[in-house]
């Protein structure tokens, strides 16, 4: 009798297990090469987005808004740290949720809502005094729209300035839908007081100085409160630092013979902002910076 | 047949390494152009750093920059992530040789960070300086050069 069936030799058996190993391992290695890829897209734009972010920072006179446009609808993080002697500024852009590794930025102060998600982006930079310039705040916003009602004059023509995703209206009823509401008398989304320099959201109140320009009072507007207080102590931090470089240097045009009280003055001040723990410090701190901004108009050789 | 597919699998194997190497050789390429734009632009915003600005667009306060110079091994170590700073006078000319408080400003160059040069990106700049015995501010022409940090 004849039996059937099929002969299976060890080659046979040898070429099926080594094909299916080399397919399963070139199927691997793709989809790593792949994630790798979307990776270093990711940590490019970073790379990118820090580099163009430069240019927005570099404006000394007037706030300018600078349209950034994403590939593809992106994520935006930016996680803002306090430790250490500036703190830093640490940016992921994220395109396909793949991650890249975020950069870090000693010398970066962003306000915004973090994850910030959007194609287009808009970047408006402004100068932080205190009295002297201490930095460029970067404050990001994507395509959310964000409605002013009856805000005060001088800011009004600033923000008409703005253009992006901004409208100023007289009445919360004239908002566009899904926008959220700033007033700065009565209840909306975020609430400004002028008289207590306040901003609320939500149950998170934040406190602002408006003496020397209102950059932080749309920082404390377009960013959440925790990234709001933070980047308030960087610059806090980083203001102390400057005071003490500007109490030396008073000391040296003191000896050159250009005398004044500042070099103290600063010196006390730089204490006072290096102690200084949150944004309701900066009302006491404007009017150190003020009587400072006075004595220094008053000098010869000015220091800043 | 066996050996047939171990050969290919030899061949195949080494066309991956051959296109990986092209492709991180490729990367490299790409981070070190990063890093040179990166480098280009922050020379030319570091003017505007409050550290370093003086009284005007461009400018530099050699004043503060002379004393900063003695600061960023301390209280400012890490704020920029540079590894060579230099600013050179370069009209009118003076002394060519390095700023100290004991020669300043009868001097040509200020290097605030000595580490390595590397590619240096370079920026013109305005040198401000308060003269005492005549009591303005007078600004000289000069450049300043940054090298980035290697990752």
């Amino acid at each position: 009798m004849r039996k059937k069936g099929f002969e299976f030799s060890f080659g046979w058996i040898f070429a099926i297990m080594v094909g299916a190993v080399v397919i399963s391992l070139a199927l691997y290695a793709t989809s790593k090469l792949i994630k790798t890829e979307q990776q270093g897209q990711n940590a490019e734009l970073t790379v990118q987005l820090g580099t163009l972010l430069s240019p927005a920072e570099a404006t000394i006179e007037e706030s300018t808004v600078m349209p950034l446009e994403f590939p593809k609808e992106s994520t935006i993080t930016s996680q803002c740290s306090s430790a250490g002697s500036f703190g830093s500024q640490r940016i992921e852009v994220d395109e396909q949720g793949e991650g890249g590794g975020g950069i870090s930025f000693p010398n970066k102060y962003i306000f915004s809502e973090s994850p910030l998600r959007g194609k287009n982006i808009s970047v408006l930079s402004e100068p932080v005094n205190m009295p002297f310039k201490v930095a460029d705040i970067l404050i990001l916003w994507s395509q959310q729209q964000y409605c002013f009602i009856q805000p005060p004059g001088e800011i009004q023509d600033e923000i008409e300035s703005f253009k992006r995703g901004i409208s100023v209206v007289t009445s919360s009823s004239a908002c566009p839908k899904a926008s959220i509401s700033i007033c700065f008398t009565g209840t909306c989304d975020i609430m400004v007081s002028p008289s207590t320099k306040s901003v609320k959201k939500g149950t998170q109140t934040v406190f602002y100085d408006d003496r020397f320009g209102n950059a932080l009072l749309y920082a404390a507007i377009f960013s959440d409160a925790n990234t709001y207080e933070c980047q308030v102590k960087r610059l806090m931090k980083r203001a102390s630092h400057l005071s003490s470089l500007y109490s030396s240097k008073a000391d040296y045009l003191s000896a050159q013979g250009c005398s004044s009280t500042l070099r103290d003055d600063l010196t006390v001040y730089a204490a006072q902002l290096s102690s200084a723990s949150d944004s309701r410090e900066l009302a006491r701190l404007g009017v150190l910076a003020a009587d400072l901004e006075h004595t220094n108009d008053n000098i010869p050789c000015k220091l800043f | 047949m066996a050996f047939v597919l171990v050969a290919l699998l030899i061949f195949f194997s080494m066309v991956a390494l051959i296109y990986a190497s092209l492709r991180i050789s490729h990367l490299k390429g790409q981070a070190g152009t990063l890093a040179q734009a990166q480098a280009q632009e922050l020379a030319r915003t570091l003017a505007s750093a409050p550290e370093l600005q003086g009284k005007c667009d461009s400018c530099i306060d050699t004043d503060k920059a002379l004393i900063l110079k003695e600061k960023l091994n301390s209280e400012y170590k890490g704020l920029w992530k540079v590894s060579y700073l230099r600013i050179e006078r370069l009209y009118p000319n003076a002394q060519n040789r390095e700023c100290t408080r004991m020669n300043y400003p009868d001097c040509s160059t200020l290097t605030l960070i000595n580490g390595s040069l590397g590619t240096a990106q370079g920026a013109f700049v305005n040198l401000c300086r308060y003269v005492a015995e005549k009591k303005y501010i007078q600004c000289d022409i000069g450049k300043i050069y940054v090298s980035l940090e290697a990752p």
